[in-house]
């Protein structure tokens, strides 16, 4: 969770972003309570506002839950409902750019398919 | 309404310091010049100084920690007329140590320059150098006139003599020192600060 | 008993010149604001007239309701930690540190000692050191103890990371939310440095030449406004209809930024001609106040 924040995009979103990856590499797993609002405040030298409204998505998209009295917890199914959203948003955060930076470099479809098969089999032994 | 007792005490106490300098460099003084130095006058000129000079520092200085500190003007205000109160009882306990008989007078006299001394301040912070030096001024006018024409014996109608004696004296003196206050209000009012 | 300062119709003369031009700004309680405005765009003037250390020549100012001006119980809820001044009326500034903090001591209501002596303690602050002596860091940090400490409801500071360096200012952005989570009092900062204070401000305000031209949640501002650049047509082409703030040209490119509304903005990202990239804090402020050197 040392991410250093970036300029961007939007405070929150990064840091909703930043317990999405936590969550699916597993530093948190379901059930388990995440830093509160004043904590992660802390970690990143931001407004306690800002940290809530990250959280409170991240809430809202029932992938946190409230314990009153406790704090935050990664509720059932988070992994698989943020595989979920990330791959419906694959399109548009990779797909597009990669198609777009391709055609910039002119390279064609068969070329780009090809690049794509080389880069999958390269990560292939895990 | 709080008037912050504390504060003005410890104020004062911090300036007392030096007003108590000064009251032993003028004892040395006239000790050395072999002056009556326990004389009643002398002593209450000493007083004087120090009554002018400490409500003086209190509207030029001393006014940076309560008005910028969320006190309002009204409360600077009378914080100051305590300032006052305190110095003249303190100087009205000592001056009666050496006194016959309780010097009204005297005592009236003080009052008027401690007020003076808080217009003083309160001029400075709206008029700055050039105010203090024109009402400076203006006082030392309004003393040598007086002085001047009790002097030169010059002919006086019956009214301006009775002011000159000694039962009217103390009654101006009071009524100059409230009107100096007045003023000095008129100035706390509106005092920006800096 | 949250109670909200707030002025309307602000209006504040110097002289001859108009230094503040019917200034409407509400501060809520429980947050922290970020004023911000070039030099001499009249935040410290604003600031003064809320807090009822100058008289405004118009206009009304209240706090939970209630006027400010010569009110004792309100101005006891409010702290302005404003620039120590070095010269007094006849010469240098010979108060010390440590009379600063015993007047708070007995001045401010709600003034936390132990805090106050750690906080002096952290800063180096020499306690015996005449005001008039220090040096301009030693001067912001003195101020920042005060503010910090006082404790008030609504603690405003006016420009406090002024003398400081980046690792201090870095440093005070720290002390402020750490105060900020345990107390959750209304902070108002002023400043015209605005690197890392970008993250720390929940709401802004935007003071240019007397006028506040801008006001509201940081991020929502910030959002508003794009960065294009690319083929100088196909730029033109892509913002047509927004409201373009800064144009920068070099041979057939073009680069500009925008400011427009969420789905215009989605749209124009989806536009694969252009290169776009959003604004921090302090470019949307150049944007919004730089114009004028053309």
């Amino acid at each position: 969770m040392n991410a250093r924040l970036n300029e961007q995009t939007s405070i929150y979103l990064q840091i909703a972003q930043m317990l999405e990856n936590d969550i699916l590499r597993g530093i948190y797993l379901e059930e388990e309570q995440v830093p509160s609002t004043n904590e992660m405040a802390k970690m990143f030298s931001i407004n306690p506002a800002t940290a809530a409204k990250g959280i409170n998505l991240l809430v809202d998209e029932e992938i946190l839950y409230k314990k009153r009295g406790i704090g935050m917890f990664v509720s059932q199914g988070a992994v698989e409902k943020i595989r979920k959203k990330r791959k419906a948003a694959f399109y548009n955060n990779y797909i597009k750019a990669l198609v777009t930076e391709a055609k910039s470099l002119s390279i064609e479809q068969e070329e780009l398919l090809e690049m794509i098969r080389k880069a999958q089999s390269e990560q292939q032994p895990k | 309404m709080k008037l912050y007792p504390k504060f003005i005490a410890w104020w004062l106490a911090k300036h007392s310091v030096i007003a108590g300098a000064l009251l032993v460099f003028y004892l040395i003084i006239g000790a050395l010049t072999e002056y009556r130095v326990f004389d009643l006058g002398f002593i209450a000129m000493i007083f004087n100084l120090i009554m002018v000079l400490l409500p003086s520092t209190w509207a030029m200085t001393g006014r940076v920690f309560p008005l910028s500190m969320g006190v309002t003007r009204k409360q600077f205000f009378l914080m100051g007329q305590l300032l006052k109160l305190f110095c003249l009882i303190i100087v009205t306990v000592v001056l009666l140590q050496f006194a016959p008989y309780p010097p009204i007078a005297t005592i009236c006299s003080m009052f008027a320059a401690t007020c003076s001394g808080e217009l003083l301040g309160a001029l400075s912070t709206r008029f700055g150098k050039k105010g203090m030096i024109i009402f400076t001024i203006l006082c030392g006018c309004a003393g040598g006139v007086g002085g001047f024409m009790f002097s030169q014996g010059v002919e006086m109608t019956v009214t301006l003599m009775s002011l000159m004696t000694l039962p009217a004296l103390p009654v101006i003196s009071v009524l100059v020192g409230c009107c100096e206050t007045a003023a000095s209000w008129l100035i706390y009012r509106k005092m920006e600060v800096q | 008993m949250a109670k909200t300062l707030k002025a309307s119709g602000l209006v504040k003369v110097y002289g001859k010149k108009e230094v503040l031009h019917s200034v409407d700004v509400e501060f809520e309680s429980g947050c922290i604001y970020g004023l911000i405005g070039r030099n001499g765009a009249g935040k410290t003037t604003l600031l003064s007239c809320i807090t009822a250390q100058t008289w405004a020549n118009a206009g009304e100012i209240t706090y939970g309701g209630e006027p400010v001006w010569e009110n004792e119980k309100a101005l006891g809820e409010i702290c302005f930690a404003r620039e120590i001044s070095q010269i007094l009326f006849m010469g240098q500034n010979t108060y010390k540190v440590r009379d600063y903090l015993r007047a708070a001591k007995l001045l401010y209501p709600h003034w936390d000692e132990q805090y106050a002596q750690q906080l002096v303690d952290r800063f180096g602050l020499e306690r015996k050191k005449r005001v008039s002596a220090l040096s301009k860091g030693m001067l912001s940090m003195l101020t920042i103890v005060l503010a910090l400490a006082s404790n008030a409801p609504v603690t405003i500071l006016d420009e406090p990371v002024a003398g400081l360096d980046v690792v201090a200012r870095e440093d005070f952005y720290k002390l402020l939310l750490d105060n900020y989570a345990k107390t959750q009092r209304t902070f108002i900062v002023s400043t015209h440095i605005l690197d890392e204070a970008a993250s720390v401000f929940e709401k802004v305000i935007i003071l240019d030449d007397g006028n506040v031209i801008e006001q509201g949640n940081t991020d929502e501002l910030v959002s508003q406004f794009r960065y294009v650049s690319g083929k100088e047509e196909q730029v033109d082409e892509a913002v047509a209809g927004m409201k373009v703030l800064l144009e920068e040209k070099a041979g057939r490119s073009k680069a500009v930024v925008v400011r427009s509304s969420e789905q215009n903005l989605q749209q124009l990202e989806q536009n694969p001609d252009v290169d776009i990239s959003p604004l921090n804090l302090q470019k949307v402020f150049v944007a919004l106040t730089g114009q004028k050197e053309g």
